[in-house]
């Protein structure tokens, strides 16, 4: 092989991949996922850019449009005279699955005329975070009711995470509270061209195992000593933690989300099937419904678990109201007909807080 | 080890370095060697024991009859060595079944033996298993390196899913020096490439599909069972097909023709077309070491029936020991029969009624809705799964009904293959393309293509080569 042979073929390849790269650009744009629109965020992890595009298509094809606050909501009128509600949690509430006019928020706010709702929910938001989402959301929405959305995720998985940092005053937890995962600073380090390029998000997201595993063995190969420091804070954190419960974790998120406004919850539960006419709640792992009930009731917290809703609303067409036809349908996210059902069990978590309020 | 991992590409390069560095051509038969072990015992390394000694009591045997002279003898040895080796096949494929049985039987309490069944057992034993039968019917000569025959059946690309590779393929093609040439390193790119698309991006995104359906089939409607009837059928074809296009890319890279393993299997027009299109390399194994030792179609019309019955019932069980393969194989075995006795005295008579064209397109849907009905129970866990979803198949049914997107445009894409096949578009009948009719923009755009294809459209969770359990 001469080098004009080498070299003749060098060019050619990069031509056709240029040409190729960019059909694969505008085919991902079309039908997969859009540039990312994440900013890192040493609190919460990231946020979402204002004005840019929610849309991934491996679940639901809905494209949707973060506002100026930088949630998936409509822009916010502060001239609006109505009771605001800021709804708060993960993907389960962010709804970037649905169209915005259809998710469980919006829905509801076409039941309750007197309520602005404002769905602030994130994809991946812990638990702890919505303090922060909190605080950041009300130095421009005067919200008169935080409404917690939770799932069997956020109560097992979440308060299990052992980044989480706890205060204590003797055997008294008096703080909770966590920071964003080393892996969250990886995205900094290709922020520009995931902001660019759909394409790059699609690689990095396929890649995403190998990619965040072998930057965390980096990690720990070249911070022997950071690690050893990280380890002894760990064990002085798991034995802090082993006298904890998850339930007084909670507990004092609750009691500092109570001191910006007033919180109620509304609990996502999955709901499975022993046959077409027989679906039932979720139960495993067993009673985390049950226990965020109890938390809520020693709290005098109003509180509604989805799942009856839910089931009533599978009776009513028969159709699953959680996953969607490219994806999984009896798992994984809300779908239209799950947002009706939820819509109905925030618009009846509302009234119960106004009932309370009134007596 | 599996092709579409990262650890594979490694051990690919480290091992076209090492070939590269050897210049002695015996010393790339032990670097083969060496390779083909590190790939079986990247899975579980206890088990190198088996295959070694598998391939050890293979060699001793041939070797044996091939320098006995006296028939009984020989015929001894043969029968030694099968015993030997289908007892090893049955301890790891059959014990627990043959222990059900006896509990059953003798309303005994015998605990379940813990046994891991060795990826590819069935493989190599068959490698090894024809080596003796085809010595033994002076088809072949002994292989008098044990370096060689260690490699025969252990050679990494068809190791633990075939295609099966008869001695009188591979073995001459161990005694040629490897070369690497630029026509077999493109098709060999061609093939893998061509046959991971089938595996990672039809395979793998129906078996998101498939998976949920079967695992529930009674909370489903009945348009929702169907679609994954048809679902399955093109992903159990498309990963193991793809899985042997790669074997067979793999060792083409490396200058070794293997056999061609499926050839458009859902393009038959009738059962026997079917299991000539589908795993050539077992169908022809069986027929060649079972069908024909029983007497093939020598000793009449119902014997042949029974032999087929027999052959097919034995294939089935080969696929592990459970009613359902007992199912699958045996309604198979009676299908190749009727379809023998259909040609015989009836075949013409509706041919001439219906007209050819009408003919071949009935049989061809009769053919692709038989072999896809027989999935059901292939697939299904158990036997109550398979009575389940038959009766909600054919029963219209209250449920959920779920249209999975991607499975939809890929039974459209696949569809659209099978059609353009049979108008017998030259780029898929004459697979791999001969590079030197391509020019260079076509080979790169057709590489970055299936690339591109590749790692965005395979899911996030790859499913395990369906094959690997057999």
């Amino acid at each position: 092989m001469n080098k004009a042979y080498i070299l003749s073929i060098s060019i050619k390849f990069i031509l056709v991949f240029i040409g190729i790269t960019l059909l694969a650009e505008l085919g991902v744009r079309l039908f997969v996922t859009a540039p990312s629109n994440h900013i890192f965020d040493p609190e919460i992890g990231f946020r979402y850019r204002p004005y840019t595009e929610l849309f991934l298509a491996t679940e639901g094809f809905a494209r949707n449009k973060v506002n100026a606050l930088g949630i998936n909501d409509d822009e916010y009128d502060p001239n609006k005279r109505l009771k605001k509600a800021i709804v708060i949690g993960d993907s389960y509430t962010e709804a970037r699955q649905v169209d915005r006019q259809a998710n469980f928020t919006s829905l509801a706010e076409q039941n309750l005329a007197a309520w602005d709702i404002i769905n602030a929910g994130r994809d991946g938001l812990h638990i702890l975070n919505t303090y922060e989402v909190a605080k950041r959301i009300t130095k421009t929405v005067q919200a008169d009711l935080i409404v917690l959305v939770m799932s069997n995720g956020d109560f097992i998985d979440d308060l299990s995470n052992s980044n989480i940092h706890l205060t204590l005053k003797g055997n008294e937890l008096i703080d909770v509270g966590i920071k964003a995962e080393q892996k969250e600073h990886l995205k900094g380090y290709a922020e520009w061209l995931t902001q660019h390029s759909a394409l790059a998000v699609q690689l990095i997201r396929q890649f995403k195992p190998i990619i965040v595993d072998t930057y965390i063995n980096i990690l720990a190969a070249f911070n022997h000593k950071r690690n050893e420091d990280a380890n002894l804070e760990n064990q002085a954190l798991s034995s802090a933690r082993h006298i904890v419960e998850k339930k007084e974790i909670l507990d004092v998120l609750l009691t500092k989300l109570r001191a910006i406004a007033p919180v109620a919850i509304l609990y996502i539960n999955q709901i499975e099937y022993n046959s077409p006419n027989d679906a039932y709640p979720a139960k495993k792992p067993a009673d985390t419904a049950a226990q965020m009930q109890e938390i809520a009731a020693k709290r005098k917290i109003s509180f509604i678990n989805t799942a009856n809703y839910l089931i009533k609303q599978y009776y009513k067409n028969r159709q699953s109201p959680f996953g969607f036809m490219n994806n999984h349908i009896l798992g994984g996210h809300l779908n239209e007909n799950g947002h009706q059902a939820v819509a109905l069990a925030l618009s009846d978590l509302i009234r119960q807080v106004e009932q309370g309020e009134n007596n | 080890m599996i092709f579409t991992s990262f650890t594979f590409v490694v051990f690919f390069v480290l091992l076209i370095g090492l070939l590269l560095i050897s210049r002695n051509a015996n010393y790339r038969i032990y670097v083969l060697l060496a390779a083909s072990y590190i790939f079986y015992g990247w899975w579980n390394v206890k088990y190198l024991a088996l295959i070694c000694s598998v391939s050890v009591i293979g060699w001793l045997f041939g070797y044996l009859i091939a320098v006995e002279t006296q028939k009984i003898k020989r015929k001894i040895y043969l029968i030694c060595s099968i015993t030997i080796l289908l007892l090893s096949l049955s301890y790891f494929k059959y014990f627990n079944l043959f222990l059900e049985a006896t509990n059953h039987l003798l309303n005994t309490n015998i605990p379940f033996m813990d046994i891991v069944l060795p990826v590819g057992i069935s493989f190599f034993t068959f490698h090894t298993l024809s080596y003796i039968i085809d010595i033994y019917h002076n088809k072949i000569p002994a292989c008098r390196s044990l370096a060689k025959f260690l490699l025969f059946v252990s050679f990494f690309p068809q190791l633990v899913a075939g295609p099966i590779v008869r001695a009188s393929e591979l073995l001459p093609q161990l005694d040629q020096t490897i070369r690497f040439k630029k026509e077999n390193i493109l098709a060999g790119c061609q093939l893998f490439l061509g046959g991971a698309l089938q595996k990672v991006f039809i395979a793998d995104n129906l078996s998101q599909f498939v998976d949920d359906v079967f695992l529930s089939p009674g909370i489903y409607t009945q348009s929702t069972l169907w679609l994954a009837v048809f679902a399955y059928g093109i992903q159990i074809f498309c990963d193991f097909a793809g899985y042997s296009l790669m074997a067979i890319g793999v060792a083409k890279f490396l200058g070794f023709n293997l056999p061609k393993n499926f050839d458009m299997p859902y393009c038959a027009k009738n059962i026997t077309e079917f299991w000539r299109r589908w795993h050539i390399s077992l169908s022809s194994w069986l027929r060649d070491y079972l069908y024909i030792s029983l007497g093939g179609n020598r000793k009449g019309v119902v014997r042949t029936q029974v032999n087929m019955f027999i052959t097919m019932l034995l294939g089935g069980l080969w696929h592990g020991a459970s009613w359902n393969f007992v199912i699958w194989g045996g309604l198979h075995g009676i299908a190749l029969g009727l379809n023998r006795l259909w040609h015989v005295f009836l075949s013409e008579k509706v041919k001439q009624a219906i007209g050819l064209k009408g003919y071949t397109l009935l049989s061809w849907g009769i053919t692709l809705l038989f072999v896809n009905l027989l999935w059901i129970p292939f697939r299904s866990p158990n036997f109550e799964t398979t009575a389940l979803f038959f009766q909600r198949l054919f029963v219209a049914n209250d449920g959920i009904q779920w249209f999975h997107t991607p499975t939809l445009i890929i039974l459209l894409l696949v569809s659209m293959w099978h059609i353009m096949y049979q108008y017998r578009s030259s780029i898929l009948v004459d697979f791999p393309v001969n590079a030197y009719k391509l020019n260079a923009y076509k080979n790169i755009f057709i590489l970055l293509f299936a690339f591109y294809v590749l790692i965005l459209f395979s899911p996030m969770n790859a499913s395990p080569f369906i094959y690997f359990q057999f």
